[in-house]
């Protein structure tokens, strides 16, 4: 007799000819955080999206309280004591915080044919209140927050329902400090109070703090289940890639960057968070940006690429200081960004790859009388897609086919093709296993080397500190700190300068 | 249970290989087109493949396929115009009137065309500049333009001299126009930086602005390069029928939205949508519609098939928001 609460027995789930599962046995003991770790296109997502009712298996079992268990829906899931927050955005952005808290369940809040739209917001600010997550009106639409802030709606829905199993996809690396210590908090709760906790992350330190027990997919199959005394960096590295990966996969030369200065920001104001804000980045340079989520390091990535718009001062890249006032601009002078928000900015998941690849590359393989000729064109996009490893059955395969890293490759992938001197990248490994932060790692280094710029904004000290040449730490929309790499870089200091 | 379960999802996984598959995705309305073609030869008894009345369904696909041919890039973009029949209708009943005036069929063309461009142009421009979805812009505009076309007519039809029009009928000028002008779009669409950038916009707009991809410059090409189709289908209109009456092309705007889904183009634009598809749709419309009358149904009854078939088809083509998590 087992101790389990939710099991998976020869679990499987095709996709077309793509096999996401294969035969997955594994359990969730009642009382226990149990980690879910792989690669990007392991499996982790799918097998517990089969747990919560987004959807079905192909094959295999699940049984849930000792009976066998197949939700037809995320509601039944709810209803039955199972929720999960997922990856990428689950709330809808034109309904108040309120309304997604208790969406589907809006009869608790009925008055004869009416919701009681009063009743439901104090009932969603008081469950907000009660988990400590703190500066969310209920009222409001989910649109006026932040990804950050949307992120933490999502868990208070599914707190609501006092879940048995709770599940949380890829979340953390979307939080602030706050952010991440509040889930914890709450995910150590419901441990102690003898519920289950399922967390998928690519955050090793983060998971191995955390569970009890480790799971390790790859290529939807298990690898191997770990307690806590096994649990092992490097161990759990080797069993989710195949192959030995030691920690340090970052750069560690002190060979610096040319002093020419390729983008330039003038002391710019914008409508929100920048207020005469400055910087320079140089050729070969990889410059980190730092800082609390709300402290302005999104909008100034935006900015340097001429998304927001600049009320004072101006942006100007290279030596003859063309101004940066559109993306246009910013394109035509050798500059590419990739938003944090990749699946809703910076790609376009129901094309295919290889449009989206080609997408930056309409100039580059024109030929004659303005027509685009489809040899230079395909011969674009198959140089990323062998260069950078893209796992695909076709490039005319929808990118929403792909799994978090590969679309990642795809997203940078187009500025590579483009052959743009400077790339600003805001959080670019989030959400990405460690195999594809490596690869992410080593082609930012290459482009350095190769005497490209790269902007790094990131939320993730060990990658700023093992990548950038320089970070600047902001703060409150200003720079509270700059440190070069040869001036050494301490985590504890920057945390100082950020907090 | 278990086998019941893991047949509906091994159908349902079939199902989306299927919709993965491009090349059955671009042979399906060909295919629907065939099947047509098929049930109603033989539930007429061959009446409906007569050469005579092959020539007439081409007839009647030509102004269709010339406006829906235009109309494709607006789709592509991700927008639904709706005023495409008013337009048309409008820029043939002031052709007819040029035509009055000047006796002169270049200067009857060229001023279709340059007023089928400069119609577009106004949606476009009242779109881009008050930020207004085309789709409401062209409700507004389709009844607009409507009761212009009425106070134009007072209520009295235009009618062309039988010589002119004969000549031109015989001339199969028609052919040819759709012809260049199909070539042309197709060139256009799928082998320069212009199809690819509108198709661009119509997946993703977020994304495309992040790329140097303008939506509301491509938007403005989309809509000239329909402007020109409404102004060819407008001649079209005015050689096909000889007269301009107030229900000239009454029935062209569900034609058009018909004929580019029934196409294979998704109603929402993006990567997938393609010129053809307006030539497809339009040719698989007027078989419909000359099928179902040659089996004896009624013209209202007829108007109620086209509208049910559209919702299937749009409600069939259109992509579920993405929900799910990634295949993790």
């Amino acid at each position: 007799m087992n101790d389990y609460i939710l099991e998976a027995r020869k679990l499987s789930k095709n996709f077309g000819v793509t096999v996401a599962l294969d035969q997955v046995t594994f359990g969730v003991r009642r009382g226990e955080i149990r980690g879910l770790i792989g690669e990007n296109g392991s499996g982790k997502s799918t097998v517990a999206s089969i747990f919560a009712g987004m959807q079905s298996p192909s094959g295999g079992e699940m049984i849930y309280k000792g009976k066998p268990w197949r939700p037809s829906s995320i509601l039944e899931a709810q209803e039955n004591g199972i929720c999960m927050i997922v990856q990428e955005t689950g709330t809808i952005p034109n309904i108040s915080v309120a309304e997604n808290i208790f969406l589907g369940h809006e009869r608790k809040f009925t008055k004869g044919p009416f919701v009681s739209r009063r009743k439901m917001i104090a009932a969603a600010n008081e469950l907000l209140r009660e988990l400590g997550i703190e500066g969310i009106d209920a009222g409001r639409p989910a649109r006026s927050y932040d990804f950050q802030t949307r992120k933490l709606v999502e868990v208070a829905k599914a707190l609501y329902w006092n879940p048995d199993v709770f599940i949380v996809d890829e979340t953390t690396t979307a939080l602030s400090q706050n952010g991440r210590q509040l889930i914890y908090k709450i995910m150590r709760r419901l441990a102690a109070e003898g519920k289950s906790v399922i967390l998928i992350s690519h955050d090793l330190e983060e998971l191995m703090e955390l569970c009890d027990t480790l799971t390790v997919l790859r290529d939807g199959v298990i690898i191997g289940n770990l307690e806590k005394h096994e649990f092992e960096a490097n161990k759990i590295k080797y069993m989710m890639v195949g192959r030995e990966i030691v920690g340090d996969y970052y750069h560690n030369d002190l060979e610096g960057y040319s002093d020419e200065v390729v983008l330039r920001a003038n002391c710019i104001t914008t409508l929100k968070d920048l207020l005469c804000f400055s910087l320079e980045l140089h050729k070969g340079e990889i410059l980190g940006i730092g800082g609390l989520s709300h402290c302005g390091m999104h909008t100034l990535g935006r900015a340097l690429f001429g998304l927001e718009e600049i009320l004072d001062g101006e942006v100007t890249v290279g030596p003859n200081a063309v101004p940066v006032k559109n993306p246009v601009d910013a394109i035509n002078n050798g500059i590419g960004y990739v938003s944090k928000n990749r699946d809703l900015e910076s790609l376009c998941l129901q094309s295919p790859i290889s449009d989206n690849i080609a997408s930056t590359g309409y100039k580059a393989n024109r030929i004659a009388g303005g027509l685009i000729s489809p040899r230079k064109e395909k011969n674009y996009i198959m140089r990323q897609v062998r260069n950078l490893s893209i796992k695909c059955a076709s490039i005319y395969h929808r990118v929403a086919t792909l799994s978090g890293g590969n679309k990642q490759k795809v997203a940078i992938g187009r500025w590579i093709a483009a052959d743009s001197n400077i790339l600003i990248l805001d959080c670019p490994t989030r959400g990405i296993d460690v195999g594809v932060k490596a690869t992410l790692y080593k082609l930012m280094y290459d482009m350095k080397k190769a005497g490209k710029s790269i902007i790094l904004i990131s939320e993730e000290l060990p990658e700023l500190i093992g990548m950038s040449d320089r970070i600047i730490i902001m703060k409150d929309g200003e720079i509270s700190c700059e440190i070069k790499r040869t001036e050494g870089f301490s985590e504890h200091k920057l945390i100082e300068y950020m907090i | 249970m278990e086998k019941a379960i893991s047949a509906r999802s091994g159908l349902f996984t079939k199902l989306m290989s299927i919709k993965e598959n491009r090349w059955i995705e671009r042979l399906l309305p060909v295919a629907i087109l065939a099947v047509l073609a098929v049930i109603f030869t033989v539930a007429t008894n061959g009446r409906f493949a007569t050469q005579k009345n092959i020539k007439i369904i081409m007839d009647q696909t030509l102004i269709v396929a010339t406006v829906a041919t235009g109309a494709s890039f607006i789709y592509a973009s991700g927008n639904v115009n709706i005023a495409m029949g008013a337009c048309t209708a409008l820029t043939a009943t002031v052709a007819a009137k040029v035509y009055l005036a000047t006796e002169s069929v270049i200067t009857m063309v060229a001023s279709a065309l340059f007023f089928g461009v400069f119609l577009m142009t106004v949606c476009a421009l009242l779109s881009t500049i008050f930020n207004v979805r085309v789709m409401f812009v062209t409700i507004v505009m389709m009844v607009l333009l409507a009761n212009i076309k009425a106070v134009i007519l007072k209520g009295e039809s235009i009618a062309f001299p039988y010589e002119l029009i004969s000549a031109l009928q015989r001339s199969n000028i028609s052919y040819i126009i759709f012809g260049a002008y199909f070539v042309f779009c197709y060139i256009i669409f799928h082998h320069t930086k212009v199809g690819r950038a509108i198709r661009f916009v119509g997946s993703n707009e977020v994304c495309s602005e992040q790329t140097g991809i303008s939506p509301k410059k491509w938007l403005m090409v989309a809509f000239l390069i329909s402007g020109i189709g409404v102004g060819l289908g407008a001649f079209l209109v005015i050689i096909r029928s000889g007269t301009i009456t107030s229900s000239t092309v009454g029935s062209l705007n569900m034609d058009c939205m018909l004929a580019i889904v029934l196409g294979g183009m998704p109603i929402y634009g993006g990567s997938r949508s393609r010129s053809y598809a307006a030539l497809i749709g339009a040719m698989t419309v007027s078989v419909l519609n000359n099928g179902l009358l040659m089996m004896g149904v009624d013209a209202t009854v007829l108007q109620g098939v086209r509208g049910l078939l559209f919702l299937i088809l749009v409600l069939a083509g259109s992509e579920r928001p993405e929900l799910l998590p990634s295949r993790e």
